[in-house]
């Protein structure tokens, strides 16, 4: 099947957010206020979450007005999230539209704007967006004309709504599923809190037992990164309590290692994320190998009377997060201390007892393992889906689009 | 306050400093300090001359003799712009290097003092002059309040920021002590002297009728209230000229460098310390004073300087100065040795830990005030500590003006600390026996202290949790099944 290959410009056009000096914000909600969405706001959702709002009369064109249907695009960012888009939902508010992000308007009736919005967001398209990217100092622009080249496969308009739901059903299968993942998580956390209720706990401090530093970057120490040696972990690399490798991982040489000697990192140490993000933790096992971390992450290592893998989970429970969330200091970036972190009170059943905690978790843990392996299988067939239909070669049963 | 119409005259001056190539804050600020110095001596000289008149008298300590009629500021700013380059050089600066002390402090700052300006620069003189002519300085006021504006020009200007506390800072600080007119107050460290201007303002909203009206606390006030050290001259003549210019003629600012020479002169003299040292790592061991390695054995700034106030303050005296965190909780044996020092032979008052944001955008150290008594016998009972977590500005890389601000609380709470004794250890502030902290190893960091309450989070019942998956788990397979539906 061959469909029409339209550019995208003849369909759609891009409108630039407002300019506005920092001190233009006012109180989201006030008189002749409208909410502005920036960035941040652009998440795979519009995050609503942290909204701020501005004079409306900054707005100076009523196009400038966010609809129903337009896609959200970061325009002006660091480079690997240019182009980055989300889809605009009813609002029970009025929103302009900050100077780094624009909104793509699709002003053809020959156009779905659900299609268009799986078409733009599919990863071959993104990628081209980027690549696209006119890169100033550290912020990469949108090519806005060079967008608007791209030529959008246009099937007839029933087609691209068929479309449009096969790929909206197999991102809700997905979402339910991340969302399933989350409530196991809860439950575990749950499990722990009654399984050390029916022990004997000893409440220590962390600082009681544990040796607990972080990393330093190398490069404030005028050493240099390299392209082999010892593993130099990031937040990033921590998952789900593991250390997981990336394609952008970072290494440090022998003699940056040694230079780093405080925090070369050792099988059951746990490590936490202190700065950014928050809590994440991960067991160091035997077969991570050498490894060393920037100051965005703590080492705990127990010294004794602390099976490591009991401490990992703990720090995952409602209760340890509380606790950091408690003691972060609140700035720019949340930031924990290692001295709140040896502050934390931990409940401290025997060995024996730890090890049998940890084994009832197990429980949980296998359907978390199962279920992510089935969240891996569903953006596999969500990836194959959206390249087949934007290739022409997804074959569809009739069927009625309810709109 | 200084108007929005001075703001701007100043404005103007500074950017012809600019225009004209000086870019370096500090040293447009120096430029300008020998102009308005100048025209200083003129209206010094002008006041003298009237008195004459009025008495028929001759002219007392004239400052200018005849034949100088160019080197003064009314005539001066006349000439034209090559003449008026030449004469300043050539014949100003020569001349007001060698006036001493005779008319103030100031001059005697001015041994190595440089006209920076090079000579084809002669029409930007021109305009600076024209400008600050055109600024009103009448009274004390206002000349003292142009002059902090032109040095808080200096924080938003990146490497010259390390010399100033943020003004609102000092005062906190001020109002925390509470300095009398009888105390003899002293910043061993005074970059542009902003704590003794901020003391020397609070001590003349507050008792200015008091100094004036007894001729001993008046001839104190001027000449020996207030003093302050530093070793860099171009802060020297800053420092003396912020305080000229805020009325006090003879401040004893001196080029010293605290931590390295013998304090035998200046040892148990004051009665106030304010003090915001630098901290710059380590000494060399042979540069470090004899006197103060006898207090604590150590190299490192910030343990020293606290060994320089427990020697420079007499018995009774009092210090409220800023330290880096990390002398609080320190583990070294210097920094144990010092903090017991602190609490065992003196008496430690207070610890009012600061948000990490308060020195940005040029350091984001966290930081601490730190307030003690020197007594020589101990005396240390609970002391008191807030956690200050909002000066007004928001604590980011760009300190715009927020409504929040701890600080009229922690005047008001320091000056109640009667009424604190029922606070918990989960309020903002409270007090802690010292029998805690030494059971602590003499740790002062307020985290050490402070409880936190944690909210209790509701959370669903595993019975509930469980529903909820199962229900997910429903949608999941009739989704799957939908899809399988769709395609063919």
């Amino acid at each position: 099947m061959s469909w029409d290959q339209v550019r995208l410009g003849d369909l759609t056009h891009f409108i630039r957010g407002v300019t506005f000096k920092p001190d233009a914000k006012v109180e989201v909600g006030s008189e002749g206020s409208v909410v502005c969405f920036r960035t941040s706001n652009v998440q795979t959702k519009l995050d609503q979450s942290d909204l701020i709002a501005v004079p409306r009369d900054i707005v100076k064109r009523d196009e400038q007005f966010v609809r129903h249907g337009d896609l959200l695009v970061s325009s002006a960012n660091s480079w690997n999230l240019v182009g980055k888009a989300c889809w605009v939902p009813e609002l029970s508010y009025e929103a302009t539209l900050g100077g780094f992000i624009s909104a793509l308007r699709i002003n053809s009736p020959r156009l779905d704007p659900r299609y268009l919005f799986h078409w733009f967001t599919s990863s071959k398209v993104q990628d081209t967006v980027r690549s696209f990217g006119r890169q100033t100092t550290n912020i990469s622009n949108l090519d806005f004309a060079r967008a608007l080249n791209l030529e959008i496969p246009l099937p007839p308009l029933h087609i691209q709504q068929r479309i449009a739901a096969v790929l909206d059903e197999v991102d809700a299968l997905r979402q339910k599923r991340e969302r399933s993942i989350e409530k196991l998580r809860l439950l575990k956390s749950e499990a722990f809190k009654f399984a050390i209720s029916t022990v004997e706990v000893r409440e220590i401090t962390l600082g009681e037992m544990c040796y607990i530093t972080k990393g330093t970057t190398p490069t404030t120490l005028g050493f240099d990164f390299s392209s082999a040696g010892a593993k130099f972990l990031r937040v990033q690399n921590l998952v789900d309590g593991r250390i997981v490798h990336a394609s952008d991982d970072l290494f440090i040489n022998r003699e940056t290692n040694s230079a780093l000697a405080r925090s070369i990192i050792l099988p059951n140490d746990v490590l936490l994320s202190i700065a950014g993000t928050i809590g994440r933790s991960a067991l160091v096992i035997e077969s991570d190998g050498e490894m060393n971390c920037n100051q965005a992450i703590a080492i705990i290592r127990p010294l004794h009377s602390i099976n490591s893998a009991y401490l990992r989970e703990w720090l995952d429970t409602s209760e340890a997060q509380a606790q950091m969330r408690g003691s972060s200091v609140t700035a720019t970036i949340a930031n924990l201390s290692l001295g709140s972190i040896s502050k934390m009170r931990f409940p401290m059943p025997d060995l024996a007892h730890q090890v049998k905690i940890l084994i009832e978790l197990q429980v949980i843990q296998d359907q978390i393992d199962y279920q992510r392996a089935s969240l891996n299988h569903m953006r596999d067939l969500g990836d194959t889906l959206q390249s087949q239909a934007f290739s022409g070669s997804l074959t569809l049963r009739n069927f009625e689009v309810a709109l | 306050m200084i108007t929005g119409e001075v703001k701007s005259k100043v404005d103007a001056v500074w950017s012809a400093f600019w225009a004209g190539g000086v870019s370096n804050p500090l040293e447009v600020v120096e430029q300008l300090t020998y102009l308005l110095f100048l025209k200083g001596l003129d209206e010094t000289h002008t006041a003298r001359e009237a008195r004459a008149n009025r008495t028929g008298e001759p002219i007392q300590n004239p400052v200018f003799t005849d034949g100088m009629d160019q080197y003064r500021w009314k005539t001066f700013k006349d000439l034209a712009p090559q003449q008026m380059y030449s004469v300043l050089v050539d014949r100003i600066f020569p001349w007001m290097r060698t006036l001493g002390g005779e008319h103030s402090a100031f001059a005697k700052h001015m041994k190595d003092a440089r006209f920076t300006l090079p000579p084809e620069k002669a029409g930007v003189l021109a305009r600076v002059v024209d400008g600050l002519d055109k600024i009103p300085m009448q009274d004390r006021d206002t000349k003292g309040d142009l002059y902090e504006y032109l040095l808080s020009k200096l924080s938003s200007a990146g490497q010259n920021g390390q010399f100033r506390t943020p003004r609102h800072i000092i005062n906190m600080m001020v109002e925390v002590m509470r300095p009398t007119p009888q105390d003899t107050i002293c910043d061993p460290a005074c970059g542009t002297a902003g704590f003794l201007v901020g003391s020397e303002e609070y001590l003349r909203a507050r008792y200015e009728h008091d100094i004036y009206s007894d001729p001993a606390l008046k001839q104190h006030f001027e000449n020996a209230a207030f003093h302050g050290f530093d070793f860099d001259h171009t802060m020297l003549r800053v420092a003396a000229m912020n305080m000229l210019l805020h009325g006090v003629p003879n401040p004893d600012i001196r080029n010293k460098d605290s931590l390295s020479s013998d304090h035998g002169e200046d040892s148990e003299l004051y009665s106030l310390i304010l003090a915001n040292p630098p901290f710059k790592g380590s000494l060399d061991e042979s540069s470090v004073a004899k006197d103060l390695t006898s207090i604590v054995k150590t190299k490192k700034t910030e343990l020293l300087f606290l060994a320089l106030f427990l020697r420079l303050l007499k018995t009774g005296g009092r210090a409220a100065v800023i330290v880096p965190d990390g002398v609080l909780f320190g583990s070294s044996k210097a920094h144990k040795q010092i903090r017991e020092t602190i609490v065992e032979h003196h008496k430690l008052e207070g610890i009012i830990s600061l948000p990490s944001g308060v020195f940005r955008p040029y350091a984001g150290v966290s930081t601490a005030i730190m307030i003690f008594t020197k007594t020589g016998r101990g005396g240390t009972g609970d002391v008191w500590f807030y956690d200050m977590k909002a000066d007004g500005f928001t604590l980011d890389d760009k300190r715009n003006p927020t409504s929040e601000n701890d600080i009229p609380d922690i005047i008001h709470r320091w000056h109640q600390r009667d009424e604190e004794q029922a606070r918990q250890r989960t309020d903002q502030s409270f007090f802690v026996p010292k029998a805690d902290i030494v059971a602590n190893g003499y740790d002062l960091s307020i985290n050490r202290y402070k409880e936190t309450q944690h909210e209790a989070v509701e959370y669903d019942k595993p019975e509930k949790i469980l529903d909820d998956l199962d229900a997910l788990e429903g949608e999941i397979q009739a989704g799957l099944k939908r899809l399988r539906e769709m395609l063919a």
